[in-house]
C-alpha cells in the first residue's frame, strides 16, 4: 500500500469547532442520487429563513448546489486524498477536466441538469469562500487545501480514524492536538460523525442512498471501471435490496453495502447514547433498527425556532 | 463485455452480509489503495471521534510532580 503524504500545515483542529454554540439538531447532506431528486436544498433554505435552528453539514460534493440556491452550509466536510475533490471547490486549472466520476449515477437528463458546471462552481466558491467552514482531513490533496485557503475558507483539520494501532500511534505522534474522526470510508459518514462530535442529539440524513435507483445502467455505477477489468468480481458485485420503507428494490454494489452496514452500526451505537437518527433520503438502502424513516420537512418542524430580535 | 454485464443486475440477488463485508474490504483495497487514511476500518469502539488519549489525562511527569508537591505540603493529592 502506498503511503500518503499528510499535509505539513499548521491549521486549527476541528476541536476548535466545539467552542461555537451549536444547535442540538443537525442535517447532514450527502450526494447520493436522491440529492438531485428530492429538493432538500430548497426545503432547508425555507427552514433557515423561517428561523429553524439546526447545524447544516454538507459533503463536499453538495456545496456548490447549496451555494447556487443561496444556502450556506455551516460546515463542509471533505475526506479523500484524490485530486478529483478539487472539482467541488472550483478547479481553476482544469486538473479534473477528464475525470467523469462525478457523473456516475447521475444518468437521467434531469439529474445532469442539476449539476453545477465547473465555471459556475469556481464563481460560487470564489464569492462565498470566506463564509465557509471546512473540515479537512490531513491526507487531502494539497491542491484542494491551497484552493480552500485561497478563497478564504476557514479550514479545520482532523485525521481519519483506523483500527490499525500502529497507524493511530503514528498519527497521534505527528498530530498530537488533532481529533481523529471516524469516516466510515465515505464523506457522508464522516460528516455524520462530525455532527456527533459536536454533541447533537437529533440527526437527519439526506442523500444517503448507498445505492442506485432501479434501472440505472451498470456503466453508470461508480465501480464500473473495476468491474470491466475483472469479470470475476462482476459476478459477485451487485446486490438487490428491497427497501421496506419504499416498498421498492434498489440495487447497490458491495462497497456501498459495506458502507451502509458500517453507518447503521454507528447509528445504533449513537442511539444507545441517546442520539436519534432519522433518514430523510427517501431512497436507497439505508434502513434498520434505531433508524427512523421520515421526511425532511417533518424533521425540520421539530427543530427549535430562534427567538425574534425585538 | 462479460456475460454478467449483459445480464440484469436483478438476477443476481446475493445478500449474504458476511460475504458482502469481505468483498467490500477487497474492493476498498483495490479501489482506494492509495487512501489508507480515509478508507481504513472505522469501527474503533464505535466512537465518532477521539482526542489524543495522551492529551486527555495528565502525563506521567505532571502526575508525579503534583504528587511530590502534595507530599511536601503534607496534604493528600487531589
Amino acid at each position: 500500500m502506498k503511503s500518503l503524504k499528510p499535509l505539513e500545515v499548521n491549521l486549527p483542529s476541528i476541536d476548535e469547532l466545539t467552542k461555537r454554540g451549536w444547535p442540538t439538531d443537525a442535517v447532514v447532506l450527502a450526494r447520493g442520487p436522491s440529492f438531485f431528486r428530492q429538493g432538500y436544498v430548497e426545503t432547508l433554505k425555507k427552514a433557515r429563513e423561517s428561523g429553524r435552528q439546526f447545524i447544516l453539514l454538507c459533503a463536499d460534493g453538495t456545496v456548490a448546489n447549496c451555494l447556487d440556491k443561496g444556502l450556506t452550509p455551516d460546515i463542509v466536510v471533505t475526506v479523500d486524498p484524490s485530486i478529483r475533490i478539487l472539482r467541488w471547490f472550483g478547479d481553476r486549472e482544469g486538473l479534473t477536466a477528464k475525470d467523469d466520476y462525478f457523473l456516475k449515477d447521475r444518468d437521467s437528463p434531469k439529474d445532469r441538469k442539476a449539476l453545477i458546471d465547473p465555471a459556475r462552481t469556481i464563481d460560487l466558491l470564489n464569492k462565498f469562500g470566506p463564509q465557509l467552514t471546512v473540515a479537512v482531513d490531513v491526507f487531502t490533496h494539497e491542491k484542494v487545501l491551497e484552493r480552500l485557503l485561497s478563497i478564504g475558507a476557514k479550514v479545520f483539520l482532523y485525521f481519519p480514524m483506523s483500527d490499525d494501532e500502529q497507524y493511530m500511534a503514528d498519527m497521534w505522534k505527528r498530530y498530537p492536538d488533532l481529533v481523529s474522526l471516524s469516516c466510515g470510508g465515505n464523506v457522508g459518514t464522516a460528516a455524520y460523525n462530525l455532527a456527533r462530535f459536536l454533541g447533537v442529539s437529533r440527526l437527519c440524513l439526506c442523500g444517503f442512498d448507498f445505492g442506485y435507483p432501479p434501472g440505472t445502467p451498470l456503466q453508470q455505477t461508480q465501480y464500473f471501471d473495476l468491474i470491466a477489468k475483472d469479470p470475476q468480481l462482476a459476478k459477485q458485485m451487485f446486490v438487490t435490496v428491497k427497501n421496506p420503507q419504499l416498498r421498492r428494490a434498489w440495487f447497490t454494489d458491495k462497497v456501498y453495502l459495506g458502507y451502509a452496514h458500517t453507518l447503521l452500526r454507528m447509528i445504533q451505537s449513537a442511539a444507545s447514547e441517546g442520539v436519534q437518527t432519522v433518514n430523510a433520503t427517501n431512497g436507497g438502502i439505508l434502513f434498520g433498527a434505531k433508524l427512523e424513516w421520515s421526511n425532511l420537512t417533518d424533521f425540520l418542524k421539530r427543530t427549535p425556532i430562534a427567538a425574534k430580535k425585538s | 463485455m462479460s456475460k454478467f454485464l449483459r445480464k440484469s443486475w436483478s438476477k443476481n440477488p446475493k445478500t449474504d452480509t458476511a460475504e458482502a463485508e469481505s468483498l467490500s474490504d477487497r474492493f476498498e483495497k483495490e479501489v482506494m489503495r492509495n487512501a489508507k487514511g480515509s478508507i481504513a476500518t472505522v469501527l474503533r469502539n464505535q466512537q465518532p471521534a477521539a482526542r489524543n488519549p495522551a492529551r486527555d489525562r495528565p502525563s506521567r511527569s505532571e502526575h508525579a510532580s503534583a504528587h511530590e508537591e502534595s507530599e511536601a505540603s503534607g496534604s493528600e493529592p487531589a
